[in-house]
């Protein structure tokens, strides 16, 4: 398991704390919203808390990224690629 | 009609005309322009530099043919080339129209309907090819800001206080849009009063995010040029990642913000409220000295948590569109719950209707410039005072307390009046209650629309809302229906500013609200 993989694990875990999900048990293809019960505004805090961690600005993503994201895979790729970018 | 209450402010101060000082003074080179948006890096500039690149745009729009009371409509999200226009034009005198795109960017008419010389639009839509010539790309206004220009000076306008300098939109919460010429009197003197209040100076930084298109947040513009301080422009979807960023002294906001900031805050300090104001300083930095919120309410629990648990005030205040800030909370008289005293300048009444009354030595204007008929008679009164439809009282000590629109007077059908908002707060409290509205008017009981938070369960808060206070009239809520979604600004069910639009909600769900009381007959 990748560190950005780790990170969005524990982070979707305590934003979806009411559905009683650990980040172990997280499944990274379920829809954020439908499963773990993440609004838009709860999407926002998450992306914040992940971006503040993993040392990126938010503004990183462009409207077409954070409009796209659906779970926790696509946020897990979508830091992954940005850091990638970071790195290059 | 008689007034029943009558609360003034001290006897008018002296004014600095701000608006006409703006482009008179040299802007700092110390201090700070910063502008994040989404999909950029960010842009940081001195005030220097920023005034440096607003004359090279007011040489431009004088350059395409804008001449002064002209009028120019910015359709942009924030971003730097929004407040270079927004400069720019109240150098030449031009007059901005400054429009939320979600709103307003499907509207072909936009350009002839409120008699737009150019629009200036961040985004291809039906308001640019509405406006075919007039239309400009407000990238052309970040290239025209770094362009050379041709020798001499572009005489700053002179404003006369009842000159119009701007056109405000009201967001529509009591029905269609309409829309109001402010004068130059009323931002001054809402500039001024603000700055007696809080003292904005060198050591500051202001967090802005609402839109531009809003008045009030080009103030923050204005007083970081006047008085010399930073100021950090972003949006509503970055405010959060943001504000940690740039370590604030102080947060421009409405209640929505704070709700999701202390939400955070809780979830960082992992409910610990011991940590709580270690965690608020962790992400805000230990420069903040308030928050300022207005538009809406602010929750009860929410203004007791950053006053008591993070030791960070928040000022709320009280005004609207017609009447510019009217009432403010800030450090040398602060009472929570209420909206604070009245500004200099303005006088606040209650009228026999209980209806909030407000004179104002520099009124923003005497009647709409675009609006339905009858809609001007119906707020501005003859006396040039603003009746405010909001509902409210005076404490002993002068401070204003609002105890909701006379609009949300729900008239049962056996007569009985009963005012629903204080009953709103308090189901808006209870555990696993998102949003709520309660209707009732030629019903035989209240309803209450309950959007229930993730995971509530809902049998639970059924009994919660019934069992909720009655209310002075010892009327309960006969019925209470759950909506699978909440009010929203993409739904129209609430405004730009986060009100509820209680009409739209009530033709919004009419078939289900029917079957709701049908179930109960």
């Amino acid at each position: 398991m990748s560190e950005t993989e780790k990170v969005v694990r524990r982070h979707v875990a305590k934003v979806a704390r009411a559905s009683g999900t650990t980040a172990d048990e997280l499944n990274l293809d379920s829809p954020l919203r439908q499963e773990y019960a993440i609004s838009s505004m709860k999407l926002v805090m998450l992306m914040t808390a992940l971006c503040n961690e993993m040392g990126v600005s938010l503004t990183s993503f462009d409207e077409r990224n954070l409009a796209g994201i659906r779970t926790s895979r696509d946020l897990v790729r979508m830091f992954d690629e940005v850091k990638g970018g970071a790195a290059a | 009609m008689t007034m029943q209450v009558f609360f003034s402010s001290p006897g008018s101060k002296p004014m600095r005309s701000i608006v006409n000082g703006i482009h008179s003074i040299s802007w700092s080179p110390d201090h700070y322009l910063t502008v994040h948006r989404s999909g950029a890096p960010a842009l940081r500039l001195s005030l220097s530099e920023l005034q440096l690149r607003v004359n090279r745009v007011a040489h431009w729009l004088r350059a395409i043919g804008v001449k002064p009371y002209d009028r120019i409509g910015i359709l942009s999200a924030n971003r730097l080339e929004w407040i270079l226009l927004d400069l720019a034009a109240l150098h030449v005198g031009a007059v901005t129209a400054g429009f939320d795109p979600e709103p307003f960017q499907g509207r072909a008419d936009l350009a002839g309907s409120y008699d737009l010389r150019f629009l200036f639009h961040d985004r291809e839509c039906a308001a640019a090819q509405g406006a075919r010539d007039g239309a400009i790309l407000i990238d052309a206004v970040g290239e025209a800001s770094v362009s050379p220009v041709a020798s001499g000076e572009v005489p700053p306008m002179r404003y006369g206080p009842i000159d119009v300098c701007t056109i405000k939109f009201t967001s529509g919460s009591t029905g269609e849009s309409k829309a109001l010429g402010a004068t130059v009197g009323s931002i001054d003197q809402s500039l001024n009063s603000v700055q007696r209040m809080f003292a904005h100076g060198p050591g500051d930084k202001l967090f802005v995010f609402l839109p531009l298109s809003l008045l009030q947040q080009r103030y923050w513009i204005y007083s970081a040029v006047t008085f010399r301080h930073d100021v950090v422009v972003t949006n509503a979807k970055l405010a959060l990642d943001v504000v940690r960023r740039e370590r604030p002294t102080v947060v421009m906001g409405v209640p929505a913000f704070f709700e999701s900031l202390k939400t955070m805050i809780e979830l960082e300090a992992d409910g610990d409220a011991a940590d709580f104001r270690k965690t608020a300083r962790n992400i805000l930095g230990d420069k903040v000295r308030y928050f300022w919120t207005g538009s809406a309410p602010a929750r009860p629990d929410v203004l007791a948590f950053f006053d008591d648990a993070c030791g960070i005030p928040l000022f709320e205040g009280y005004g609207m569109n017609e009447t510019c800030i009217v009432t403010k909370n800030h450090p040398g008289a602060h009472r929570r719950g209420s909206v604070g005293k009245p500004l200099d300048g303005m006088d606040v009444r209650i009228n026999a209707d209980k209806v909030i009354q407000v004179y104002s030595e520099h009124p923003v204007n005497t009647s709409y410039l675009y609006a339905p008929e009858g809609a001007s008679e119906r707020i501005f009164a003859p006396d040039g005072s603003v009746v405010t439809g909001d509902l409210g009282y005076f404490d002993k000590d002068g401070y204003l307390y609002v105890t909701g629109r006379a609009d949300d007077i729900v008239v049962l059908e056996n007569g009985k009046n009963i005012a629903v908002r204080p009953l709103e707060e308090r189901i808006a409290q209870l555990p696993g209650v998102h949003q709520v509205v309660v209707i009732g008017s030629g019903r035989p009981g209240l309803a209450a629309i309950v959007s229930p938070a993730d995971g509530a369960d809902l049998a639970a808060v059924r009994e919660g809302v019934q069992q909720s206070a009655p209310t002075e009239n010892g009327e309960s809520i006969a019925v209470v229906m759950f909506i699978p979604s909440g009010f929203s600004l993409e739904n129209g069910l609430l405004t730009s500013q986060g009100k509820v639009r209680r009409r739209a909600i009530v033709d919004h769900y009419a078939d289900e609200i029917d079957k709701a009381y049908g179930e109960r007959s």
